[in-house]
C-alpha cells in the first residue's frame, strides 16, 4: 500500500494525536467518508504488529474486509464481525454448534455473554481495531470489552451507517467504556480539483469538508464518445500512459460487461475486472493492484481509484433531484487524482452542459 | 551504517585550554547513557517529530527564531518540546567531525549565560542545518518508546532513521536557556533553496541508472559534477540532448539541438515557483515555449500539441522513431507519472524503453518530486543516503565548497567491478551503491573472440535488427591471380560482427535482450538431485529431528548420529561411535546408495541447524576422517552453498533447493571449498527473501570402521 510521508501525516494535528498514541490505549475514533478512517486503522493495526503484540481488525462488510487484507497483504488477521465472532465461539466452544443466533446473522449477545460470564472469561492481552463502527451493534463492543480485548481502537462515522443494527457514536463509548471520540476533519482522498466538481453536486445541510491535499492542477474533464468502442480506447490509453488504478463507473450492468471485453482486447498488459455485487466475486479482484475495476454505480460506493471514468453520464446528468445529486457527489468523490466523466453520442447536450460547472471547475472539449 | 570508526575526521574537536569541565559535568553523566561514544560528541535532547521531521531529508533545522544549541559531551534540551503526553524525548548525539557547515559552529564555542540560574556546560551554538548522517547515538528513555518509534518509522514513506540504532537509557538533559542575540557578524548557514532537488534527482538517477558500463559512468561523472564528462558521455551514447538535472543550470553554451533545448526547458520549468501545482498540459505548454525563446522551433509547438493529445488520453503513448525525439518522449514520461512510485512502473509498461529516454525521465522525475517525499525504497541504504547529501549539498552550494564540506567527504566516487554479477561505487572506501548488472552489460563485457559467443551475438543482433552486421564488399564464384597464378574461387559472403557497434548497440538501442549463454559448468564433481525427499518426508524428518536433542557445543545446533565428530580434534576415532544410524536416517542413506548418487552406505550424519545469518566457513570435509562422496539434504528453506577454488581465484554458488540432495565428491570434495555464507537473505527467481530457518542433514561414510573392522575382525 502507498505509506504516507511524515510531513502528510503531520499536517493534520488530530490525525498525529492517533498515529502517536501509545499501543496500550484504547481510542474512539470518528470522522467523514475520505477523513483517512480506514488508512490510519491500518497504520495502527501494522504498528501494534511490528511491536510485537497480537491484534485483529474488525470490519463489517465483507469488502472492506477483502480491501484492508490486501493493503496489509494478510500481515495482520483481519475478519468481518461475523466471522470473528463467530471464530471466537468456536476457539472458547462456548456452544456445541456455530454462535447462537435469536435470528440469521443476528447474534444472541445475551446467551453467549452469560455463557463467558459464567465461565469468568476475561478479556486477553490483544488489541482489536474495528473500521465501520457504526454499521456494528453496540452489543458486540460491550462483548469485546468484556471477553476478548483489554485494549480497543474503534473508528466510525455516525452518518454512513448502512445497517438497522447501528450504533450512534454515544452507543459504543458507553458500549466500549471509551473517552469521547476524536474528531477527524477534512477530505485526504480527492485532490481539490476533485473535490470542487463533488462539491457542485453537495446536498445537505452540513458544509463539505476541508481539502488537505495540494492541488494537482489535473481538472476533471468531460468528453463524449460515439462507440462504447471509442469510449473503451479512450480508457485503454488513459491506463497505459498513466497506470495506477482505474475505477470504471456503469450505470448497466451490461454496458460493464462490454467495456470489459473491449478493454481486455486493447491493452496487452494489465487488468480489467468487473466487480457486481450479485457475483460475490471481491475475493477475485485485487482493486489495490494496478489496473482497471469496472462497477456499477452502487458497487463502487466505499471503494477509491486513482482515476475514475464515469461512463453513461446521460442518465445521471442534468441532475434534477436531490437523490441524483447524491449518487452524482458519491461518485465524483470516489477519485482521488483524476475524474472524467463519459458522456455517449457524438456531442455534448446543451442542457447537460448547462447544469454543469465552468471550465474553470471542468474541462470540456 | 556510519560508526563512528568511518567517519571521516576533519576538525578536530577543540577541547578549551584551561577551562575547568562544570562541576556537575562528572556526575551528571552516568555510564549507562553515553558509552560508546566518539570523544567531543554534541549532544541535543528533542522529541520523535523532530526527529521524524528531520529524517524526511536528513536535516535537522533550528527551530523558528534559534539557533540550535548543543552540549558538548551533554544533552541540552531542544528548543521546541510540544506538550503532549504522547511525544517520545529523543536524545541524538552528532560526531562533529561528521558535519557538514563546519564554519557555522566555529565561532561559538561556549555560550554563558547570565541569568542567575546554574551555568550552562559547555555548549556549542549552531546557525546552521545539522545532518543527521552525523548521529552516533539515538536514545530513547524506554524499550516502548523505541518499538513505537520504530514500528511509526515502518509505517512512513519517506523516513529513514538514522542508521546508528536507537539506544534505550536515561541521561540527565540540560534546560535550555534563552540565548542572547546572535552575533549580526557572524554569516548564517542555511541549505541551498534547490538542494532538495538536486538531491531527489541523484537518488532517482543513481536508482534508474540503465546497468551497463558507460552508462554507470555516465552516472560517476555527473555525481561529481564533470560536466564536460557527461557532455562528452552523452554525445557518445547518440543522447547530446541527455544532461542532468543539477548540471543544467551551470551551461552556458547554447543548446546543440532543438531536443536540448526542450530538455534543459523542462528542467528550469519543472522547478519553476509558478509551476507548482500546474497540470501535465499547463506544464508542457510552458516548456514548449520556453524552449521557443532559446531557438525559434515549430517542433516545441508540436511537441506541446502531441503532449495535449497524451495527456488527454486520445493517443496512447509510443516509442516509435525515438531517436529523434529523445528529449520529448523523457519529458512526457515524465509529466504522465511524476509520482516516482508510478513512474517506477513504466519499466514494467513500457519494458522495451531505450536507456537514454527512461534514465532521463527518472532523472527529471525525482527533480521535479525532490528529496524530502521521495520513498526510502529510491534513496538506497544509509551510506548511499549520505552519498547523495554531500554531493547534493556540494552541487547546489553557490560559494566555496570547502566551506560547508569537511575535507574527507570531497573524495571521488569510483565504479568497481565486483565478483560475480554486480558492479559497485565506492566513496572514500565505502561500498555506497551494489547492483547486479545487466543483461545487457553481460554481452557488452563478453569476450566476442570466443567463437561461440560471437555467434550467439550475431543471432542477437540480427534477431533484433541492430545495424552492426557486416557483409565483405566481395563474394561468387570467380578467380584471383596470385603471382601470376590463376587460383579459381568459390566465396560466400560471411556476415560478420562489428564489435564496437555491437557494444554501442547494446548501451543506446532499445529491445529486449536476454542473457547471454554461460560459460560451462566450472564446478565438477558435484551431483544435484531436486525434490529428493517428497514434503510428507521433510516433515517426518523435521518431527524426528526436532523431537531430538540439540548439542549447542558450537554457535549453531547440532546433532550427530552413527559417529560424533570432534570439531577441535577435526576428526573421529573408535571413541565416538554412537551406534547404528535412527531409521529415518537410514532409510534416506538407503536412498542415496539406491540412486547410485554414493557407493557406500552412509553411516553417520550430521545434522545442521541454520537460522537468520547463521552460515559455516569455508572448508573441505575432513580427508582422513570420511569417504570420498559427501552427500547433503536441505530442508525447510533454499540457501545458496558457495564454493571456492583451493589456492584460486574463481568460486561459483549453488543454490541447494528445499527437500533436494547435493553430492560432493571429485573435485567439488576435495579441489574445492563449501561454505554457507553468512547473510540475512536468499535471493530466490531474483526476489530477496530473508532467512529464517535451514535444517540441512549431511551424510558421510566413516573411514575408521574400515579400518577398524579390517583390524578386529571379531567386532
Amino acid at each position: 500500500m502507498r505509506l504516507p510521508s511524515y510531513d502528510e501525516i503531520a499536517r493534520v494535528e488530530e490525525q498525529l494525536d492517533i498515529w502517536e498514541a501509545p499501543f496500550d490505549q484504547s481510542l474512539l475514533i470518528a470522522g467523514p467518508p475520505g477523513s483517512g478512517k480506514t488508512i490510519l486503522a491500518i497504520h495502527r493495526a501494522q504498528m501494534i504488529a511490528s511491536a510485537g503484540t497480537q491484534v485483529v481488525l474488525v470490519t463489517f462488510s465483507r469488502m472492506l474486509r477483502r480491501l484492508i487484507a490486501l493493503l496489509t497483504e494478510n500481515n495482520v488477521p483481519t475478519f468481518t464481525m461475523h466471522q470473528f465472532v463467530g471464530q471466537q465461539h468456536y476457539r472458547r466452544k462456548t456452544g456445541a454448534r456455530g454462535a447462537p443466533e435469536v435470528r440469521p446473522l443476528v447474534f444472541d449477545w445475551q446467551a453467549m455473554s452469560s455463557e463467558l460470564a459464567r465461565r469468568a472469561v476475561r478479556p486477553e492481552q490483544v488489541h482489536i481495531i474495528v473500521d465501520e463502527g457504526q454499521d456494528l451493534p453496540a452489543e458486540f463492543f460491550r462483548y469485546v470489552r468484556r471477553f476478548v480485548a483489554r485494549t480497543v481502537t474503534i473508528f466510525a462515522d455516525e452518518d454512513q451507517a448502512l445497517t438497522d443494527q447501528r450504533s450512534s457514536l454515544l452507543d459504543i463509548k458507553r458500549a466500549a467504556c471509551l473517552g469521547d471520540p476524536i474528531l477527524l476533519s477534512g477530505n485526504h482522498r480527492n485532490t481539490p480539483e476533485v473535490s470542487r466538481l463533488a462539491e457542485h453536486f453537495h446536498t445537505g445541510r452540513l458544509p463539505a469538508s476541508e481539502v488537505h491535499r495540494s492541488p494537482s492542477g489535473e481538472r476533471p474533464r468531460i468528453t463524449h464518445y460515439s462507440t462504447l468502442a471509442a469510449g473503451a480506447e479512450r480508457i485503454a490509453n488513459w491506463f497505459s500512459t498513466r497506470g495506477g488504478s482505474v475505477g470504471v463507473v456503469v450505470v448497466h450492468n451490461q454496458t460493464g460487461r462490454q467495456l470489459q471485453k473491449s478493454l481486455r482486447d486493447r491493452l496487452k498488459r494489465g487488468r480489467v475486472d468487473m466487480y457486481t455485487s450479485d457475483q460475490r466475486n471481491e475475493d477475485e479482484i485485487d482493486a489495490t493492484t494496478p489496473g482497471i475495476t469496472i462497477l456499477n454505480k452502487e458497487s463502487i460506493k466505499g471503494q477509491e481509484f486513482d482515476t475514475v471514468f464515469i461512463m453513461e453520464v446521460d442518465e445521471l446528468l442534468p441532475c434534477t433531484k436531490d437523490a441524483q445529486r447524491r449518487v452524482m457527489y458519491m461518485l465524483c468523490a470516489r477519485a482521488r487524482d483524476n475524474l472524467v466523466l463519459m458522456h455517449p453520442g457524438n456531442r455534448l447536450p446543451a442542457e447537460v452542459l448547462r447544469s454543469l460547472p465552468g471550465t474553470d471547475v471542468l474541462e470540456r472539449p | 551504517m556510519s560508526t563512528p570508526s568511518q567517519l571521516p575526521l576533519n576538525v578536530p574537536p577543540t577541547k578549551s585550554e584551561g577551562d575547568a569541565p562544570p562541576a556537575n559535568e562528572a556526575t551528571a553523566l552516568p555510564d549507562e547513557g553515553t558509552d560508546n561514544l566518539p570523544e567531543g560528541w554534541l549532544g541535543i535532547a528533542t522529541n520523535h517529530r523532530r526527529l521524524f521531521d528531520a529524517s524526511q531529508d536528513g536535516w535537522l533545522r533550528p527551530a523558528d527564531h534559534t539557533d540550535l544549541l548543543l552540549g558538548y559531551e551533554s544533552f541540552i534540551a531542544d528548543a521546541e518540546v510540544p506538550a503532549k503526553a504522547n511525544v517520545i524525548p529523543v536524545l541524538l548525539a552528532f560526531d562533529p567531525r561528521g558535519l557538514p557547515f563546519p564554519n557555522a559552529r566555529k565561532e561559538e564555542r561556549i555560550v554563558e549565560v547570565r541569568d542567575g540560574l546554574e551555568p550552562l556546560p559547555k555548549s556549542i551554538r549552531c546557525t546552521a542545518p545539522l545532518s543527521l548522517h552525523a548521529v552516533v547515538k539515538v536514545q530513547v528513555p524506554c524499550i516502548e518508546n523505541r518499538d513505537r518509534l520504530a514500528a511509526m518509522a515502518e509505517q512512513l514513506a519517506n523516513v529513514a532513521l538514522p542508521g546508528a540504532g536507537i539506544d534505550v537509557g536515561a541521561s540527565p538533559v540540560i534546560p535550555m536557556r534563552t540565548l542572547p542575540p546572535v552575533n549580526s557578524d557572524r554569516p548564517a548557514f542555511d541549505l541551498p533553496h534547490n538542494l532538495d532537488a538536486v538531491q531527489g534527482a541523484m537518488a532517482t538517477a543513481t536508482w534508474a541508472v540503465p546497468r551497463i558500463d558507460p552508462w554507470i559512468d555516465l552516472l560517476t561523472a555527473a555525481l561529481q559534477g564533470d560536466a564536460a564528462g557527461v557532455e562528452g558521455g552523452a554525445r557518445a551514447l547518440r543522447a547530446s540532448w541527455l544532461d542532468l538535472p543539477w548540471l543544467v543550470g551551470n551551461r552556458r553554451d547554447d543548446p546543440v539541438d532543438a531536443q536540448a533545448a526542450l530538455w534543459r526547458a523542462a528542467v528550469s520549468v519543472m522547478r519553476s515557483p509558478t509551476a507548482q501545482g500546474n497540470s501535465a498540459s499547463q506544464l508542457a505548454e510552458k516548456i514548449a515555449q520556453a524552449a521557443s525563446l532559446s531557438s525559434a522551433m515549430p517542433m516545441a509547438d508540436a511537441w506541446a500539441r502531441q503532449t495535449q493529445r497524451l495527456v488527454t488520453a486520445e493517443e496512447p503513448l509510443s516509442c516509435m522513431n525515438w531517436r529523434e525525439r529523445g528529449a520529448g518522449l523523457a519529458i512526457q514520461l515524465a509529466l504522465l507519472r511524476p509520482e516516482p512510485m508510478s513512474f517506477k512502473a513504466w519499466s514494467k509498461d513500457l519494458p522495451n524503453l531505450p536507456p537514454a529516454v527512461w534514465w532521463g525521465a527518472a532523472a527529471l522525475c525525482g527533480w521535479r518530486h525532490g528529496y524530502r517525499a521521495l520513498d526510502v525504497r529510491f534513496r538506497g541504504d544509509a551510506n548511499l543516503q549520505k552519498f547523495h547529501a554531500v554531493q547534493a549539498l556540494k552541487a547546489s552550494w553557490k560559494g566555496d565548497v570547502s566551506a560547508v564540506i569537511p575535507g574527507d567527504l570531497r573524495s571521488n566516487v569510483q565504479r568497481r567491478k565486483e565478483d560475480g554479477d554486480c558492479f559497485s561505487l565506492t566513496w572514500g572506501g565505502t561500498t555506497v551503491f551494489r547492483k547486479p548488472w545487466h543483461p545487457r552489460a553481460r554481452w557488452f563485457n563478453a569476450d566476442l573472440t570466443d567463437a561461440a559467443m560471437a555467434k550467439s551475438a550475431r543471432d542477437l543482433a540480427s534477431k533484433l535488427n541492430w545495424p552492426c552486421l557486416r557483409t565483405p564488399p566481395i563474394g561468387g564464384k570467380g578467380s584471383l591471380f596470385v603471382a601470376g597464378r590463376e587460383l579459381p574461387v568459390d566465396l560466400t559472403a560471411v556476415e560478420w560482427l562489428d564489435h564496437d557497434e555491437f557494444r554501442r548497440q547494446l548501451a543506446i538501442e532499445a529491445g529486449e535482450v536476454p542473457d547471454p549463454p554461460r560459460p560451462p559448468d566450472k564446478l565438477p564433481g558435484f551431483a544435484y538431485l531436486p525434490n529428493f525427499i517428497t514434503a510428507e518426508e521433510e516433515d517426518e524428518l523435521l518431527q524426528h529431528i526436532d523431537d531430538a536433542e540439540w548439542s549447542t557445543e558450537l554457535k549453531r545446533r547440532v546433532q550427530h548420529y552413527g559417529w560424533r565428530y570432534d570439531y577441535g580434534q577435526r576428526q573421529i576415532d573408535e571413541s565416538m561411535r554412537l551406534g547404528e544410524l535412527p531409521f529415518w536416517a537410514d532409510k534416506i542413506a538407503k536412498r542415496l546408495v539406491a540412486k547410485g548418487l554414493v557407493a557406500e552406505l552412509p553411516d553417520q550424519v550430521i545434522v545442521n541447524e541454520y537460522c537468520g545469518k547463521q552460515g559455516i566457513s569455508p572448508h573441505v570435509d575432513q580427508p582422513k576422517s570420511f569417504a570420498e562422496p559427501v552427500a547433503t539434504v536441505s530442508l525447510l528453506e533454499s540457501w545458496g552453498m558457495k564454493f571456492r577454488r583451493r589456492g584460486g581465484e574463481e568460486k561459483t554458488e549453488k543454490t541447494l533447493e528445499r527437500r533436494s540432495v547435493a553430492v560432493l565428491s571429485g573435485d567439488a570434495r576435495y579441489k574445492w571449498t563449501h561454505e554457507i555464507p553468512s547473510r540475512k537473505t536468499e535471493r530466490v527467481d531474483g526476489k530477496r527473501i530473508p532467512r529464517e530457518r535451514r535444517i540441512s542433514l549431511t551424510f558421510r561414510k566413516s573411514r575408521i570402521q574400515e579400518d577398524a573392522t579390517s583390524n578386529s575382525p571379531a567386532r
